[in-house]
């Protein structure tokens, strides 16, 4: 007979630590036996992921590609080139690889689908700059917007994900986030358009997207403005 | 030969519904017994058995408006059990819809809560093991709910007790406070963790009569009193009522034979927004709780509640998946949201004398609810209770709370677990 030190209920002899609090089972007089008959078997049945996953990858696939298959054969049939349908079909594509990694996957989804999404997202704008007259937007303007707004969207899944922030500081967090986002953007437009950056529009929203987050840290972190706050503004 | 089939019974109606692909409603019940188990004499057992128990010779089909079970030949094998038990069911390719598992010295019946409750699948438990050691050259008589596999089963242990007996007129209202629901890092979705308690049965009864309790009431309040501490501890801002999910037999109330469903819940609790409950507070409100509700009129009522929208014309004829995400979201809102965790207490077993000396244990394990972390579930043997906590958390804080209280008052516990502590 051992009992745990910390909790003081007894414990099957094959139990190596107790199951409660995780301490290690300490008895002079009887060591912990390997071979004593244990509750449970150490094997693990497999549970294997369910089929019905990959029938609603496959409704979702259906879904996305039917509309696109019939604007193509529509298009084809009225102008007999396909032309405005494969616009179409490549919106259709794009939006199929953010929606398949949401089905498919089990574990870290929104991060996968995000990082699925941009790499396509990014391959269906350069297959559109082929086919519209105006060219040469796709490196300099598009892909590093899409690249950036990618990579803040990334780091804010990530934030809500696994940093355990308060209501206000996540709010605070995501508003100065977006702030950054914005001069990001205008900076790749400035420089796409003369080369030149000169910070307008974007600092319109930046400052005020700022301040609006330091008001909510401040509040965060007085708890005398908290109180007085929610006494003004209680519900 | 056509083959025989039965409509889902009302309490069965949600189970198809809230299973996914990780988690079914089921439980499981195992007995112990004094040599190991030797898996071709237990098949054997099996297939003796099986014919006596057509619910056991069951598989779920759809229909066009609902799920239906239908009579299947055959007879599963036995398999060895594992340290994640309770694996969910799959209820395509004519699957059967319950598993009998062998390990060291114990046979464990898992089930889908669809075709049986707790206290008919102890009935197939006790004839298995009553068939496996009769294998063996033990007499046994058929008493104690030991079945005789030469009768012929019986309509009636196929019933649909729930129809047959509901007779109240009125719709009982149902709306309850949302109840408060634990937080932790969880498990990984493939593993499950059991922490069984073996308890004094005496000592148990005779705490429980200090306070002037059954011991379902005492163990109840004393899991309240858990549950309102770790709420304390989570430090929310708003606390949430603890209730806890209690089934009830309801053969105790009708001369049921089915071996189907025919169980119903009460919720008993405390709102913490009322104030810091003492431990004999709590036992006061759950014992005259339970005296309120658990009753032949308030159950039947109930009952007739649950069946009335069953019956319901319009909603009848729904096509089964509209009937599905209907069902889906009155679930969420009238189902376990309403509870913290599910308490049954299956009471003591008996078995015929004969059987006694070959016997040494019986463990009863819920499944917990789709959403709720912890279940817990408690049978009776001889002088032991042993009640059994799953939970899908990491962390067993509730588990030590509960048991270490029992030993501070002076109720002796015995801990064992599937937790793996390999490498350490
Ligand atoms: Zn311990």
């Amino acid at each position: 007979m051992s009992y745990c030190v910390n909790c003081g209920v007894e414990l099957r002899e094959s139990e190596s630590h107790c199951p409660l609090c995780d301490t290690k089972v300490v008895n002079p007089r009887k060591p912990y036996n390997e071979n004593a008959e244990r509750a449970y078997p150490r094997r693990y049945d497999v549970v294997l992921p369910a089929e019905n996953r990959m029938m609603t990858a496959l409704l979702a696939t259906i879904l996305t590609f039917l509309p696109a298959l019939t604007c193509v054969i529509v298009d084809y049939v009225i102008s007999e080139k396909a032309t405005w349908s494969l616009y179409v079909a490549i919106a259709m594509g794009v939006l199929w690889s953010f929606v398949l990694p949401l089905v498919v996957v089990t574990k870290h989804r929104a991060v996968i689908s995000l990082l699925i999404g941009t790499v396509s997202l990014s391959l269906g704008l350069f297959l559109i700059e082929k086919l519209v007259p105006v060219k040469g937007w796709f490196m300099p303007l598009a892909l590093p917007i899409v690249v950036c707004a990618a990579f803040f969207i990334l780091i804010i899944i990530l934030a809500a994900k696994y940093v355990v922030f308060g209501v206000l500081k996540m709010m605070a967090f995501f508003f100065s986030f977006t702030a950054l986002m914005v001069v990001v953007i205008e900076i790749v437009t400035d420089m796409y358009i003369d080369n030149s950056v000169q910070l307008q529009w974007s600092l319109a929203a930046f400052v005020p997207l700022v301040l609006v987050s330091l008001v909510l840290l401040i509040i965060e972190r007085k708890k005398r403005v908290k109180d007085e706050m929610r006494k003004k503004f209680h519900i | 030969m056509e083959k025989k089939w039965y409509r889902l019974d009302n309490a069965a109606k949600i189970f198809p519904v809230t299973k996914n692909s990780m988690w079914s409603n089921n439980f499981r019940v195992s007995v112990t017994l004094n040599e190991k188990i030797d898996p071709e004499r237990l098949q054997k057992a099996l297939e003796m058995t099986l014919p006596r128990f057509p619910n056991f010779s069951l598989t779920m089909k759809k229909g066009l408006f609902w799920y239906y079970l239908e009579h299947r030949e055959g007879c599963p094998q036995v398999s060895e059990d594992a340290a994640n038990p309770l694996r969910r069911f799959r209820t395509n390719k004519n699957r059967f819809l319950f598993r009998v598992r062998y390990y060291e010295r114990r046979i464990a019946v898992e089930m889908f809560h669809v075709i049986a409750d707790g206290n008919s699948s102890m009935l197939f438990l006790k004839t298995l093991a009553a068939n496996y050691l009769r294998l063996g050259g033990v007499e046994i008589p058929n008493t104690h709910g030991v079945l005789d596999i030469n009768e012929k089963p019986s309509d009636e242990e196929m019933e649909d007790s729930y129809q047959k007996y509901a007779s109240f007129r009125v719709n009982k209202p149902r709306k309850e406070r949302k109840a408060y629901h634990p937080k932790g890092v969880e498990l990984k979705y493939n593993e499950i963790k059991i922490i069984t308690g073996q308890i004094n049965l005496r000592k148990l009864s005779e705490k429980s009569k200090e306070y002037k309790a059954t011991i379902t009431e005492f163990l109840c309040a004393l899991l309240i009193k858990c549950f309102l501490d770790r709420q304390e501890r989570e430090g929310a801002r708003k606390k949430k009522p603890v209730k806890i999910c209690i089934p009830v037999n309801l053969r105790s109330f009708y001369p049921s034979k089915s071996f189907r469903n025919f169980v119903l819940y009460t919720n008993p609790g405390v709102d913490p927004a009322y104030g810091n409950y003492t431990f004999e507070e709590i036992i006061t409100q759950v014992h005259h709780f339970m005296g309120l509700n658990i009753n032949e009129k308030n159950m039947n009522a109930m009952m007739s509640t649950n069946i009335s929208s069953e019956r319901n014309p319009f909603l009848k004829l729904l096509p089964l998946f509209i009937k599905n995400f209907g069902m889906l979201v009155a679930y969420r809102m009238y189902g376990e949201s309403l509870t913290t965790c599910t308490f049954s207490n299956i009471g003591k077993m008996t078995l015929p004398d004969e059987m006694m000396p070959y016997v040494e244990r019986f463990d009863f394990i819920l499944n917990r609810q789709r959403n709720n972390a912890h279940a817990v579930s408690a049978v009776g043997f001889k002088d032991r209770l042993n009640i059994t906590f799953t939970s899908k958390l990491v962390d067993s804080d509730l588990e030590r709370d509960f048991f270490t209280s029992l030993v501070k008052m002076g109720i002796p516990v015995k801990i064992e677990s599937n937790k793996n502590y390999e490498g350490e």
